[in-house]
């Protein structure tokens, strides 16, 4: 878990340009990270390749948080 | 008119389209699009019949298999209304019925609970290999006032508006890429990528101009690929959306320039972009430009590449295009202005007056001719990704939760955000409500900033809740 969140947190910050010390585990993608669509997306893709995963729209829209994410990808 | 069709047979073997996805990235001759195109419209008389004057809709995500459908239903003279594929199921559901689409050409299952009218069509029929094809024919200037698209906006209204654009609109001038401005000797054969989506006025626009000018069009396969994909390529240019470089802006400042596929210039469109990302694009040896437009005037309006020295303006005229400012508005007057909204008399007696297009924006012309936008007249949202949102039809979703008094819904920041009047003690049943209707929202149209206030908003003097 620990190991999947690390590189989630790396995607974030390589992407959205945020440093991982602000990018908390209940973090909100929206509310606190206050990321746009298009980062978002990008984010996805990032972690579809790096997890060798395909999430469907249906499962991200359950996605709030980054503890959403992780335990999706898990 | 501009000979399209022709254009594209004589451009051979060139690439038309490089289709970036890792590995499996591929190239699209003009003439192997060509002949696409002309199977296309060979399957779709097989399943339609005639398609003179029929209304044809797509509602498909957006991909270079995308502008061949668009090409072979308008040159086989049907009428195409492409939807866009993030809008609300209610909203295109309307854009459907209000469009009268007889044929609804789609890639996935999203509308199959509807009830519609139309006859829907899996776009692998429409696309699949066919040995016969049909002769397809360029416009002829007799045939400039016929309707070829029929594209949704969003109004300052709850409903979206059809915007009806004839074939002289989209094709009886040459398109302008490009000015003496920016670092190209000449336009045929740039590589230029781009991510404005093929239902939107700035996809076809692209589209139609770089086939115009023999320029190969570099998309993504899978748009959430922005980062990785111009990674291993070379491009000339880059036409994207604003927040592509509020993205990429991100990439230079983490020393990832090679994100950009060595873009000698980065082009905008869609909505106001912030200086400081301009100017850091110019720092990098990146030169920027603009276009100016909306749906309704079918494409340019002003375009800028001098940014050096014109910074905060949207640029000059394009070489067909009047620009007379009437009342602090922005009117345009040109050949490629729209036609009407479609069935809405009402709406196109405000927006077309004395032959003036009135875009809403608010603004003014320097000495030197450039034009600049200070606001809007009209209550719309633009946003950095090129999508337009209603704050009424937001509104109308906030006012079904009992416990939201009043409410209005604005940008702030580049987000949608939201002031409601609620009681104190209500407050988290609100923020639970909005949470919930983002998640049943378009990604675009999510409700950001919360503002809970415990008394009344206030007023205009007519009584209305003041913007």
């Amino acid at each position: 878990m620990e190991a999947k969140l690390e590189k989630i947190q790396l995607i974030i910050e390589d992407v959205a340009d945020i440093p991982v010390d602000e990018i908390n585990v209940d973090s909100s993608f929206m509310d606190d990270l206050d990321l746009s669509s298009l980062e978002i997306m990008s984010i996805v893709s990032k972690i579809e390749k790096e997890f060798s995963v395909k999430l469907s729209e249906k499962e991200l829209l359950s996605v709030e948080t980054v503890a959403d994410m992780v335990e999706l990808i898990a | 008119m501009v000979l399209f069709l022709e254009g594209i047979q004589k451009w051979g073997s060139f690439p038309a389209y490089r289709i970036l996805n890792g590995e499996e990235t591929y190239d699209v001759s003009f003439q192997e699009y060509y002949e696409k195109v002309c199977q296309c419209a060979y399957n779709l008389q097989q399943i339609v019949g005639d398609l003179k004057g029929k209304r044809i809709g797509l509602y498909c995500d957006s991909s270079y298999e995308y502008t061949l459908m668009l090409a072979a239903i308008v040159f086989s003279r049907a009428i195409v209304v492409p939807l866009n594929i993030h809008e609300s199921i209610d909203n295109i559901q309307y854009e459907v019925e209000n469009s009268d689409i007889e044929y609804l050409i789609v890639d996935n299952d999203l509308l199959s609970e509807c009830n519609l009218k139309a006859t829907l069509l899996n776009k692998s029929e429409v696309l699949k290999a066919s040995e016969k094809t049909i002769d397809l024919k360029d416009f002829t200037d007799d045939e400039k006032d016929e309707p070829a698209f029929l594209v949704y906006t969003s109004g300052t209204t709850g409903r979206p508006k059809g915007v009806v654009l004839t074939a002289g609109n989209m094709f009886a001038y040459p398109k302008t890429l490009f000015d003496d401005n920016v670092p190209f000797e000449k336009e045929e054969g740039l590589r230029i990528y781009t991510n404005f989506p093929f239902y939107h006025i700035g996809g076809f626009m692209s589209w139609v101009t770089h086939f115009e000018k023999k320029c190969t069009t570099y998309l993504s396969l899978n748009p959430g690929n922005v980062l990785m994909d111009l990674e291993n390529e070379t491009i000339d240019s880059a036409a994207v959306t604003p927040a592509t470089l509020n993205l990429w802006k991100k990439s230079i400042l983490r020393g990832h320039i090679d994100r950009l596929g060595h873009a000698k210039l980065v082009v905008t469109a869609g909505a106001p972009i912030d200086v400081s990302v301009v100017e850091m694009f110019m720092e990098n040896g990146i030169q920027y430009g603009q276009y100016y437009g909306m749906t309704e005037s079918c494409g340019n309006i002003t375009f800028n590449f001098d940014c050096i020295n014109h910074v905060k303006s949207v640029g000059r005229p394009d070489n067909n295009v009047e620009v007379k400012i009437i009342e602090d508005e922005i009117c345009v007057k040109s050949p490629s202005v729209m036609k009407e909204y479609y069935k809405n008399e009402e709406e196109t007696q405000k927006a077309l007056i004395d032959g003036f297009l009135h875009t809403g924006d608010l603004g003014y012309v320097d000495e030197e001719g450039y034009v600049y936008i200070t606001g809007r007249k009209k209550n719309l949202i633009i946003l950095s990704g090129g999508e337009n949102v209603s704050p009424e039809e937001l509104e109308n979703e906030l006012y079904k939760c009992n416990l939201v008094y009043e409410c209005k819904v604005y940008a702030e920041n580049d987000r949608i955000a939201t002031t409601v009047y609620t009681d104190e003690e209500q407050a988290d049943t609100v923020v639970e409500f909005i949470m919930d209707l983002n998640t049943k929202l378009p990604i675009y149209k999510r409700i950001y900033k919360k503002n809970l206030v415990f008394e009344p908003l206030e007023k205009t003097s007519s009584g209305k809740i003041k913007r």
